[in-house]
């Protein structure tokens, strides 16, 4: 699979500036594709790499709308708002819910088009970090559902002896299941252990209680 | 000198005098010849009566055949002069009665002068035989002559009953004709005295009475009874004359204490005559002749279609004429008058006569004009008010075109760059920066047109027109509001006569309280409807319906006041201006709550002139 060129998705009410708008963002080299209305971007929203820019005054379902709509969505594009004047409190709004930028319609070229930058290369930036991760727990997938206990007890610097006594079994058992693991993952020492298990995010919110 | 002496002169005089007061009328004023005629028999009469007062006095036989003579002519002229008159004047007698008497008499004066005859043979005795004195009361004493009587002598007497016969027939087809009463008692009393001179002259003539010819005694009365009738038309007139002139003091105290001018168009002749007052209001000198170009002239020229139009109208139909106009005075300064007619026609309905007033209204328009430009700035402060209500839906209904516009050209600017430069996309962007210039010229005219300071002029405009305008202006509001906001005008909807910008501020003015009252419910059913239906033959009815809570039962009556307001931040002054505005193009406005959901508010605008069936 090679890699997925960056969409730019523009949505605009207006006709007439969103053919003005995709035609600036073509000449300046990305791939655009069009939508008149939020309704008909979320029903064509695919799994592509790319970026939103939109109107936030639109009938229906305006920019708002449409960002909290692609927050709960699988594709989690980053969004720049563009608006005929921006007054304050829509500003925040949309700023709190993570908008990427916050544009008036005749702001310069350079801005849009860097701000059109920004949000894709943000959005590389998640899918690159999807990727990896996606990659690390690949790696531990190979675990026995028993190394994976003893793991995370390791993980959270518990000695052989306390893991035993907490799993009922002998020392050597988890010394055998601890080779089982650095020789599935890879990795040399405890600390090298504990920090993948981490860049993983494998045990994230799952708070340890300890007898 | 006795009382016969003095008497018979003073009937000679008094039909002297008769005869000289109608010859004067008579050469003055029309009809003559019934006053000539008079005036003639008058004379006559008076001359037999002086011829009387010679007879009874002469012993002398040449002097008495002499007067004879003449006294039988001058009857015979009194007789035929009188006769004519009523013939002239009562128009209504038989002309072979009137022919038989000259006629008839002329038979019987014939023998006074039959050339073979002897002196003193004639009309009255065969031969003359002497004189005799008669001796009378207080002392008088006079002559009479004495013969034998001239058998023919009856013509004259036939001449005189067919007189009679005539005036009583005359007389009595005028009463048959008229049902005048004064007919029979002119027409009574000239038949009673003919008969009586008559019958004296006979008995004189016969030698049955001893007294002189009274002939002139009885055609007195006469003479005083149809000088009376003559003259009972110049004494109405006189009376009539009287009244009309205490009338016309009537009218110009009117007039002036009214400030009023008169004025009379003859259409026929096109020449115009106007009172004192009229000519200093219009500025025409005292002999200056005036028509209707004169008129024209001197109306201000943006007045002048509309003057004509009334006047035609006017002319075409039967209907009054009533036309406000400025003038244009010789000084240069102008003044409002207002003019009031009515049309007078003829027999064949053809316009003769436009009779009217003329008003200065100067005062009055001075204090109206004040009033509509207090009213016009009122109805602009609230406007640019308003205007600013929705300056954010605005901007971004100017920020989109613009927008479009910058987008165009940076992305020509990269097409140019390449190598080679895309010259057909450039072209292509081109036509689209135009189109979305006009796009923006568009809305800016249109807020132009609502923000600028301007006097009511009202016209002739569709107002599915200005819906579209309005509609176009709210849109954008009404998006970012999630309202939906529906326009439907009945197709072919007469115009309406209204100022544009004014009927535009009061939609606008609905539309957005519309909006504010529909937002107050959960965006599904946020829904404003402005509907336009003809009402009636003679307005429109623009309904703006919206889908908010209604109207308090307890403010409905106080809507339209001014500073009264139902919303938190309202002022209270859009919709007494709504008002205002609309009353003074001669509509209503009032609102109601809907049978559902919501209220509306509806006005009425009467059609424009041209709009109405006629």
């Amino acid at each position: 699979m090679s890699e997925p060129v960056p969409i730019v998705h523009v949505v605009d009410d207006d006709a007439s500036f969103l053919v003005a708008l995709a035609r600036l963002l073509k000449a300046a080299g990305y791939s655009v594709q069009t939508y008149a209305s939020a309704v008909d971007f979320l029903a064509q929203l695919g799994e592509g790499a790319g970026c939103v820019v939109t109107d936030l005054r639109m009938p229906g379902m305006d920019g708002l709308d449409l960002q909290q709509a692609l927050m709960r969505a699988a594709n989690v594009l980053p969004v720049v708002f563009l608006t005929g004047e921006g007054d304050i409190p829509t500003t925040v709004r949309a700023m709190r819910q993570g908008a990427e930028d916050f544009l008036t319609k005749r702001a310069p070229k350079e801005d849009l088009l860097a701000a059109v930058d920004r949000a894709i290369a943000r959005d590389a930036r998640r899918r690159a970090e999807d990727a990896r991760l996606r990659a690390l727990r690949a790696r531990f997938v190979n675990l026995t559902n028993r190394e994976l206990v003893v793991l995370r007890h390791v993980v959270q610097g518990r000695l052989n002896k306390q893991i035993a006594i907490v799993l009922g079994v002998s020392e050597r058992t988890v010394k055998l299941h601890r080779t089982a693991i650095t020789s599935k993952l890879g990795v040399r020492s405890v600390a090298e252990l504990t920090r993948l298990a981490q860049a993983a995010g494998l045990f994230d919110g799952t708070p340890d209680e300890l007898p | 000198m006795n009382w016969m002496t003095i008497t018979w002169p003073m009937v000679a005089a008094a039909c002297l005098t008769l005869g000289l007061i109608e010859l004067s009328i008579g050469l003055s004023h029309h009809p003559r010849a019934p006053r000539l005629l008079f005036a003639l028999s008058a004379f006559t009469v008076a001359c037999v009566s002086g011829l009387e007062l010679a007879l009874m006095r002469t012993d002398v036989f040449a002097e008495w055949w002499l007067f004879t003579r003449f006294l039988d002519t001058a009857v015979g002229i009194m007789l035929v002069t009188l006769m004519a008159f009523i013939w002239v004047y009562l128009r209504t007698g038989r002309k072979w009665l009137a022919l038989a008497v000259p006629c008839l008499y002329v038979m019987g004066l014939a023998f006074d002068f039959l050339p073979w005859a002897p002196p003193g043979s004639g009309m009255t005795y065969q031969s003359f035989s002497g004189f005799r004195l008669v001796e009378t009361f207080g002392g008088a004493s006079f002559y009479v002559a004495e013969g034998i009587p001239n058998p023919w002598n009856v013509f004259p007497y036939l001449a005189v009953l067919a007189q009679i016969a005539f005036v009583a027939d005359a007389s009595a087809k005028l009463r048959r004709s008229t049902g005048e009463r004064r007919a029979t008692v002119v027409g009574g009393a000239i038949v009673f005295f003919f008969l009586c001179g008559g019958l004296q002259a006979a008995l004189v003539d016969t030698g049955v009475l001893d007294t002189p010819y009274m002939i002139s005694w009885a055609y007195l009365p006469v003479l005083v009874a149809m000088s009376i009738e003559l003259n009972a038309d110049v004494l109405a007139g006189a009376r009539l004359a009287g009244v009309l002139q205490e009338r016309e003091r009537h009218m110009d105290l009117a007039c002036s204490a009214a400030d009023l001018g008169m004025w009379t168009w003859d259409i026929g002749r096109d020449s115009i005559w106007a009172s004192r007052r009229a000519r200093e209001l219009f500025g025409y000198s005292a002999s200056e002749s005036i028509d209707r170009a004169r008129f024209f002239r001197s109306v201000h020229p943006e007045d002048r279609e509309v003057t004509d139009r009334a006047i035609e109208e006017m002319l075409a139909r039967d209907m009054g004429y009533e036309a406000e106009y400025r003038v244009l005075l010789p000084d240069g300064r102008t003044r409002w008058m207002a003019a009031r007619g009515q049309i007078e026609r003829d027999g064949s309905g053809k316009p003769k006569l436009l009779r009217g007033v003329v008003l200065d209204i100067s005062a009055r328009r001075g204090t109206e004009l004040e009033l509509q430009q207090l009213r016009s700035q009122l109805a602009h402060a609230s406007r640019v008010s308003m205007m600013g209500q929705f300056a954010s839906a605005l901007s971004h209904e100017l920020s989109q075109p613009l927008g479009a516009i910058l987008r165009n050209a940076e992305a020509a600017e990269l097409f140019l760059e390449h190598d080679p430069p895309d010259i057909e996309e450039v072209r292509v962007i081109l036509a689209d920066i135009r189109h979305d210039d006009q796009r923006a010229g568009s809305v800016i005219d249109r807020l132009r047109a609502l923000l600028k300071r301007r006097n009511f002029a009202p016209r002739a405009l569709s107002v599915s027109d200005e819906l579209a305008n309005v509609a176009a202006l709210a849109r954008s509001d009404s998006s970012s509001r999630k309202v939906r906001l529906e326009i439907d005008a009945a197709p072919d909807l007469p115009a309406v006569m209204c100022d544009p910008v004014h009927l535009q501020q009061v939609l606008l003015n609905l539309i957005i309280n519309a909006m504010d009252a529909a937002e107050s419910v959960q965006a599904a059913r946020r829904r404003v409807t402005v509907r336009a239906r003809s009402r009636g033959a003679s307005e429109i009815e623009v309904a703006v319906s919206d889908s908010g809570p209604g109207i308090p039962p307890e403010s409905l009556g106080r809507l339209f006041e001014p500073f009264f307001s139902t919303k938190a931040d309202g002022m209270g002054i859009g919709l007494s201006i709504s008002r205002t505005l609309i009353e003074a193009q001669g509509g209503r406005i009032w609102a109601e709550n809907n049978a559902g959901e919501g209220a509306t508010f509806r006005f009425t605008l009467p059609l424009a002139e041209s709009a109405k069936p006629s």
